[in-house]
């Protein structure tokens, strides 16, 4: 036996599947995918971050069947990074590797490296510019060659390859401790459900891929209230890192053995916490502690908030909620509160039909009962 | 025609599957077995399940007279790396293969913890011929009432599959190929009796 109360409506699911390619349609003009990649980088970027997945052609069709759907889209770009096979694993990549387009300190003017604005909004007004209207292909092109002309007389002769950490200038002044790596392999939270209490490697993935929004969200609630924090970022850097895969076929990879597959994009934020140390003989001592955030794309919000929340996990205090790694970790995935939202859509008649009998039956009483006590008193007004 | 390795996988799986959701029931893949074009130790219906199988994430034991070279093919094919009997997620045991290496593999495979025992071994058995001859008799879930089946194999390893697959949800499954390209399944669930001739 079925579940009978959903049969049918496949015509009625076939004409609404239909209505929505009518919908993207209807006024006759069609995105070309090339354009949303050259022009919509920040969704990109989003979309790629969300869905664990880093392919721009692929996040610039997904865009355009889900009609700028940001949700939509990383709907379809898991579903179709689930059918990929795994061929390989890069070797660990290390930040400082960067190509580095972008990289400002909070916390010194003077860092060594120098600060690095590249592109970002923060310094715009921030006013709707109606030139964009009228903007051609031809203005594109004839501002992006101006722009080369004037590059090429001032340019600047920092190795952006090579550009040294800000926290390791602090750990070389002895103001922040060191840390040794942790060379154990990761989790992977795409191939293991997640268990608690979690690991580290799975928080940061888990958070990584998290919904932009509320990975944001959740991270300016640890920042305003709730155990109010003040981090300041030590160095956020956005840039180009280069991965590399070990050859599949030897036992052992000597260190030139890889090849080199190509670059990420991404963003990289670590923050610093003051925090007071009681030490031994009753003194206060400030000490740094840290959050770490890494994604996908251009995403500064985002980054800043994982490594909020980072520090938040790694804490776990139990009196907020942001702190406790099941309130954040369950919570925050673009799929699925998308989805269970969604499922809320589905035919709940046979539950719904029996909450509606159980509050119609228990009405039921209650008229009678009322009824019945009004005979009561009746007759005993009548006796009276 | 050589294989595509998306649409003739897929349709092999879908075979596959439903051969190990209905145990007993033979299906043919060589429709998408007749595209391997080349000389190898194996079935190429064992090859289609190599490939449906195998990726970077599982470990594999060829137990075969051309262990070496099996393994190194399929190390290329789909990058999964060779392994000890112990330890190996797939274990192909080659129609070249003797008796008694069947047994070991059988009595060696992994059979899974109680906490995760979906990581046990599953085997690929070749075998000359299998058909739907009365001589095992097959009971168990996804089978309606009795499935029959005949496996020309020296008949020790139903005893050694009983007594691995004793402790449920712990055991390792089987997938049967043969040379016409015949894929049969054997789940742990599967409650395997011989035919007593009277």
């Amino acid at each position: 036996m079925g579940y009978v109360a959903v049969k049918g409506g496949t015509r009625a699911i076939e004409e609404s599947i239909k209505r929505l390619k009518y919908e993207r349609l209807k006024k006759g003009v069609v995105l070309d995918c090339h354009r949303i990649e050259s022009g919509m980088r920040c969704l990109i970027d989003q979309v790629m971050s969300e869905s664990s997945l880093y392919n721009e052609n692929l996040a610039a069709i997904a865009i355009k069947q889900a009609e700028g759907s940001p949700e939509e889209a990383v709907f379809l770009m898991r579903a179709y990074r689930s059918t990929l096979p795994r061929r390989h694993y890069s070797r660990t990549v290390e930040p400082t590797d960067m190509m580095v387009e972008r990289r400002i300190s909070a916390s010194f003017k003077d860092i060594p490296g120098g600060q690095i604005l590249g592109a970002a909004n923060d310094y715009t007004h921030r006013l709707i510019d109606f030139n964009l209207c009228e903007e051609t292909d031809e203005d594109a092109g004839n501002w992006v060659r101006d722009y080369a002309l004037e590059n090429g007389a001032d340019s600047d002769l920092t190795d952006l390859t090579n550009l040294p950490k800000v926290l390791d200038y602090l750990r070389e002044g002895g103001l922040i401790p060191t840390c040794n790596n942790d060379d154990n392999e990761p989790e992977d939270v795409t191939k293991e459900s997640l268990q608690f209490p979690a690991s580290r490697s799975e928080r940061l993935q888990i958070l990584t891929r998290g919904q932009t929004g509320a990975v944001s969200s959740l991270g300016y609630v640890a920042l305003r209230s709730f155990g109010a924090l003040h981090p300041t970022v030590g160095e956020l850097r956005i840039g180009n890192l280069p991965l590399f895969v070990d050859n599949p076929f030897n036992e052992e990879n000597a260190e030139d053995d890889a090849y080199y597959i190509g670059e990420i994009k991404v963003t990289e934020v670590e923050t610093l916490f003051p925090e007071d140390i009681q030490k031994p003989n009753g003194e206060k001592e400030i000490e740094f502690k840290l959050g770490y955030g890494l994604c996908y794309g251009q995403n500064e919000t985002k980054a800043i908030a994982m490594s909020i929340l980072d520090r938040c996990l790694e804490e776990g205090k139990p009196e907020h909620p942001i702190y406790n790694e099941e309130f954040v970790l369950l919570h925050i995935d673009a799929v699925e509160s998308s989805g269970f939202m969604s499922h809320l859509k589905l035919p709940h008649y046979v539950t719904f039909q029996s909450k509606l009998d159980s509050v119609r039956s228990s009405k039921k009483k209650r008229t009678k009962q009322k009824e019945e006590n009004n005979e009561k008193n009746n007759e005993e007004n009548n006796e009276e | 025609m050589k294989l595509d390795l998306v649409h003739d996988i897929q349709a092999a799986y879908r075979k596959t599957l439903d051969s190990m959701s209905r145990p007993g029931l033979i299906n043919n893949i060589r429709e998408q077995a007749s595209t391997i074009d080349m000389d190898i130790w194996c079935f190429n219906s064992t090859l289609v399940l190599t490939l449906m199988l195998l990726d970077t994430e599982v470990k594999f034991k060829i137990c075969s007279e051309h262990e070496a070279e099996m393994a190194k093919l399929i190390n290329q094919l789909t990058y999964a790396k060779a392994t000890e009997l112990e330890s190996a997620d797939y274990i192909l045991v080659l129609h070249d293969c003797k008796p008694a290496d069947l047994e070991k593999a059988l009595h060696m495979a992994y059979p899974g913890d109680l906490l995760d025992p979906h990581k046990a071994a599953t085997l690929i058995i070749e075998t000359d011929l299998l058909s739907n001859d009365r001589n095992l008799t097959l009971t168990g879930p996804g089978i309606y009432k009795e499935n029959y089946i005949d496996v020309k194999l020296s008949n020790q390893w139903v005893e050694i599959r009983e007594e691995k697959n004793s402790e449920y949800p712990m055991g390792i499954d089987l997938i049967f190929t043969d040379r016409q390209d015949n894929v049969l399944c054997l789940p742990r669930t599967t409650q395997i009796r011989k035919q007593v001739v009277g």
